[in-house]
């Protein structure tokens, strides 16, 4: 057994973990090779359907190859690592690397090495081993035991090895923004679980939501840039799941902004993932619905407000019903002014958890490419109407305290500066009084060209004349410019 | 020679050291879980834990100890075995719910062990939907205890770290947190100290004027004093009335349904009362489907059921605080009438009940608007029924009542009947003055003399014949000196000059061996004039004024003073 190589180097791996290109292949490379236990696990052997994953993984095995001269997949803690390239957790993965993990630790390997281009039936020998593992034997023994299967079979193109130490990748190692995307894609899971069961008419419990909200909460509590950050990522077809998760991550912020305690963060977040939860019993093709709504469709959509309170009552919640997220679905369309949906027949005072949501609502809802909404309008721009519409009916102070929590220019706004250079905002600048100059990365230099290698930049900071360095001038439409706001938080 | 932190936590005198504390901490568990928090033996266990703790931390910086299913290790040896599954397994109770090491630090034995032993033993007891060890931890957020768990997902498992206590405001207790608390910026990159000042709380809000801060404030306020339910409900109510789907206003009112049984179950009585009165007056709208509007009214009904009251008297005797009188009046002003059988037969029937004051003060409220049924609950044949229905027909004196009261003068029982003599009293009405005559000849002494004293308050002067006849009766002479001052005091009361004849009669007739009427007799008698006060009254007096007789001269005396 070899040691995994690159186990110490950590500057390769936090390159690589930021290479957009060598997280690619090796997503690709998961993919293949989770969809292929799964096709093996599904179908006998002669079906196509393993064949053609077979395939494939043979294929992105040697796609890895190519780019990194060699192919190995291993665990260190609770990451996978693809030769030296940590995998990064998207949307389009995280169930394959979860499903991964568990079958390593179950066979007791921290990884493989594929050696030479194996053929086909030595995929299928080695998925079908690790797919059945000794299990009779104690975990320190079982991959002793694989490997003489793997002898006795004639398989010799593939090389495993034990794991390496625990803690290394746990949680100690994670970087603060890796966290958040674990917990963002958890509360994702969460989020889909409960509204898709609702919808099918399950009940899950509250449980597990509660555990992903007070993961939120932490990780506000501990770095909130990375959690905004995340608010950052689009994508279109899961929008109620993403966005339920979003409103949950800017309430919370924005909570911890007015100074709730952690229960009373808890209570926001909860009410705030669980404010759309209504959406359940709309109809999809109506949720899903291209071009715009006639009034028979927007009188139906907005029923997801007062069907969320019947929806929440559906759900099984031990001794203590989430009255307030009651409310907060019920609310979060009214407007301070009662002008909104649905109109109370009975007089109310909108709840302060309301008129957050109702602000984080809107700002995620306005920032999105939507069904019916191609193009979003930018952060600043929706700000600035939240701020100037009273139409809109949201809490002048709430408005303005999200402001204060976003900057003026939000996380994600693509910018322009003085100096001719693009910009995408990171974060709002520590100094809580420079509101207008965020921390920056540039993306596009003076002439044009897009940095391969973005610059994180501090626009407060001032020239030997003391004048400031960069100046934010205008905000730009990424499309413009075919930029995509998600790779830079990705 | 140097012993390293490593060493010294897996020294043997460390393992003993914890053992030690696990054992003594599992007992604590053990009695918090059996006895009562006054209970001794449960505050030895949970001190026994304490110091068991306590005499760690010279020996280690910090105990961490790692879960597995049957187990606690340290540094990869057991310092806690226990074999069985199930709640009374705390290796297995807390693998089960994800947890899989804590981390205690010194000061652990202060506040937060007997937080822990009541976190644990909640968890122990959860029903599947409950937060389980993990959630009760996070909300609890004990300042000397880290802790890691596993979050299981339909793919694999992700291990978290948790139990950091990242920084947050904690509120000075007794009070709510600051809506914009002022700060000192942090600098950027550097986490805030585990903490509970305020002043410590990353950069906020400063540019916000001092009014909105207070808004803020007072609105942070507002969502936790104003009451969830009460708005929940009225989102419920708002559907029934605004929503044109049948299924949807039937949904609704199948949830109120079952929330009004809720409320009533933790003595919620005001919400309860909230919800009826919404659901009579949403009943009533023009716009209700006629289904819905039927729900709407049975929900009242249903509650007036006796079952369903007797259910909620029940609850409340049986309720550790006595309820709030005018909570209830609330509830039982909505109530239908036939709430009110079950309700008198309980008045009826209980004793010293610390729910007793309240009920009967809603009852009374409930009787008042339906007089008629309590009327008819007069006439029931089950005594504590009648009992508890005159009781309440007493206090409201209401005329309705007098035929059932009429009828219970004639009836068997004598305290009833002293009662209805009462309650019709109150009443005071012409038939229920002329209903109460009727006690005069009862054969209870004192159901007559309540009628005397009756007829005397209330100045009812067409008893008098039958007063007269009473007074004339033989069987007066037996009676005790009570019953025989009752009734002069209600003759002379009410004779005028007319009686006085009779009354001279009795206190100055002579015969052969002295005064021909007993001297009880002869004093009710002096005592009547006095009462008629008139110059032919005054004259009897004058007569018998140096009788023999000790006692009659005394009466006679106290008479002519005007002497009651």
């Amino acid at each position: 057994m070899t040691t995994p190589s690159g186990s110490g180097g950590t500057t390769r791996a936090e390159g690589a973990i930021n290479d957009p290109g060598a997280q690619k292949v090796a997503r690709a490379f998961v993919v293949a090779m989770n969809g292929a236990l799964r096709a093996i696990r599904l179908y006998p052997v002669e079906n196509t359907a393993v064949q053609k994953a077979i395939a494939e993984l043979g294929s992105s095995a040697e796609r890895v190859r190519e780019v990194d001269g060699s192919c190995a997949l291993r665990r260190v803690g609770d990451f996978l690592f693809v030769n030296d390239t940590r995998l990064r957790l998207a949307f389009d993965n995280y169930a394959a690397v979860a499903s991964l993990l568990g079958m390593y630790r179950e066979a007791g390997i921290g990884g493989l090495e594929v050696l030479e281009v194996p053929p086909p039936r030595a995929w299928v020998v080695l998925l079908s081993f690790l797919q059945s593992p000794p299990l009779e034997y104690p975990a320190e023994e079982r991959l002793a035991q694989l490997v003489s299967r793997l002898d006795a079979a004639n398989v010799p193109q593939f090389e495993l090895y034990a794991a390496s130490d625990e803690s290394q990748g746990a949680g100690e190692d994670l970087d603060a923004r890796e966290r958040a995307r674990q917990t963002y894609m958890r509360s994702l899971d969460v989020t889909r679980e409960v509204i898709t069961s609702a919808r099918i008419g399950r009940s899950p419990g509250l449980k597990r939501v509660k555990r992903a909200v007070q993961g939120i909460v932490d990780a506000i509590l501990t770095d909130s840039a990375s959690m905004i950050g995340l608010t950052t990522l689009r994508e279109f077809d899961d929008y109620t799941f993403v966005h339920s998760v979003n409103v949950c991550i800017l309430s919370v912020a924005l909570g911890r902004r007015l100074g709730l305690t952690k229960i009373q963060l808890l209570d926001l977040g909860l009410a705030a993932l669980l404010h759309d939860i209504g959406k359940s019993r709309v109809p999809l093709e109506l949720l899903n619905k291209r071009g715009p709504l006639d009034p028979a469709d927007r009188l139906s959509l907005q029923t997801h407000t007062w069907q969320g309170v019947l929806a929440l009552f559906a759900l099984p919640t031990g001794g203590v019903r989430p009255w307030r997220s009651m409310t907060a679905a019920y609310e979060h369309h009214m407007r301070t002014d009662l002008s909104g949906y649905p109109k109370p027949a009975r007089p109310r005072t909108l709840s302060l958890y309301s008129k957050i949501i109702a602000v984080t609502d809107g700002f995620d809802a306005a920032t999105t490419t939507r069904v019916y909404q191609d193009a979003p309008w930018t952060p600043a721009d929706v700000l600035l109407g939240m701020r100037d519409n009273p139409s809109l009916g949201l809490d002048p102070v709430v408005v303005k305290a999200f402001i204060n929590l976003t900057g003026i220019y939000p996380v994600s706004t693509l910018v322009v500066l003085d100096t001719f250079e693009l910009a995408i905002v990171i974060a709002a600048n520590p100094e809580a009084t420079a509101l207008s100059r965020p921390l920056v990365r540039i993306v596009m230099d003076d002439r044009g060209n897009l940095t391969n290698d973005p610059t994180l930049v501090d626009l407060t900071v001032r020239t030997p004349t003391n004048q400031f360095a960069r100046t934010i001038i205008r905000t730009e439409d990424p499309q413009r410019y075919g930029i995509n706001i998600g790779d830079y938080f990705a | 020679m140097t012993v390293t932190a490593h060493e010294a936590n897996t020294s043997p005198q460390a393992i003993a050291a914890i053992e030690d504390a696990l054992r003594a901490f599992a007992k604590a568990l053990r009695a918090v879980q059996l006895y009562l928090p006054n209970n001794p033996t449960r505050a030895q266990g949970i001190e026994q834990a304490r110091l068991a703790f306590a005499r760690l931390w010279p020996l280690m910086g910090t105990l961490e100890l790692e879960i597995h299913e049957a187990s606690f290790t340290v540094d990869g040896q057991v310092v806690y075995h226990d074999t069985e599954r199930g709640a009374e397994s705390l290796p297995w109770l807390l693998f089960r719910d994800g947890l899989r090491s804590l981390s205690f630090h010194p000061g652990f034995e202060g506040e937060d062990l007997p937080a822990m032993l009541g976190l644990v033993h909640k968890a122990r007891v959860a029903s599947n939907e409950d937060d389980d060890l993990v959630t009760l931890l996070w909300v609890a957020d004990l300042a000397h205890v880290a802790y890691r768990f596993v979050e299981s997902t339909g793919g694999g498992v992700f291990v978290l770290a948790s139990g950091d206590r990242p920084a947050v405001a904690a509120p000075t207790p007794g009070e709510l947190p600051l809506a914009v608390p002022t700060a000192d910026a942090q600098p950027p990159g550097e986490r805030p100290p585990g903490l509970v000042r305020l002043d410590d709380f990353e950069s906020t809000l400063y540019f916000l004027e001092p009014r909105e801060a207070l808004y803020l404030r007072d609105e942070l306020k507002r969502e936790y004093t104003e009451d969830q339910r009460r708005l929940v409900l009225a989102s419920l109510f708002d559907m029934i009335e605004l929503q044109p789907i049948l299924d949807v206003q039937l949904e609704a009112l199948s949830i109120l349904d079952q929330l009004v049984l809720e409320f009533l179950t933790l003595g919620e009585f005001d919400l309860v009362a909230y919800a009826l009165r919404e659901a009579a007056a949403t009943a009533r709208l023009p716009g209700i489907d006629p289904r819905a509007a039927q729900g709407l009214r049975e929900l009242p009904a249903r509650l007036s059921e006796p079952q369903a009251v007797s259910e909620l008297l029940h609850a409340l005797e049986e309720g550790a605080r006595a309820p709030v009188a005018t909570l209830l009046e609330g509830l039982f002003r909505e109530l239908r009438s036939t709430a009110l059988g079950p309700l008198v037969a309980w008045l009826g029937a209980a004793s010293a009940s610390p729910a007793r004051a309240a009920i009967e003060r809603a009852a009374l409220r409930l009787a008042g608007a339906n007089t008629g049924e309590l009327a008819k609950l007069l006439e029931q044949p089950q005594p504590a029924v009648v009992r508890g229905a005159l009781r309440l027909a007493a206090q409201l004196a209401t005329p309705a009542a007098v035929p059932g009261l009429a009828r219970i003068l004639r009836g068997t029982d004598a305290k009833l009947r002293v009662e209805a003599v009462t309650a019709l009293a109150e009443i005071g009405s012409p038939s229920a003055l002329q209903a109460l005559e009727r006690g005069i000849d009862d054969i209870d002494r004192d159901v007559r003399v309540a009628t005397y004293r009756a007829i005397r308050s209330r100045q009812h002067s067409a008893a008098l014949p039958r007063l007269l006849d009473a007074i004339r009766r033989k069987e007066l002479r037996v009676a005790d000196l009570g019953e025989k001052m009752a009734l002069f005091e209600a003759f002379g009361g009410l004779c005028g000059d007319a009686g006085v004849t009779e009354l001279d009669t009795i206190l100055n007739s002579r015969g052969l061996l002295g005064a021909k009427a007993p001297p009880d007799l002869r004093a009710s008698a002096a005592r009547a004039l006095g009462l008629v006060a008139t110059r032919a009254a005054a004259a009897a007096l004058q007569k018998a004024a140096d009788t023999k007789d000790v006692v009659v001269r005394s009466a006679v005396a106290r008479a002519m003073r005007g002497g009651t």
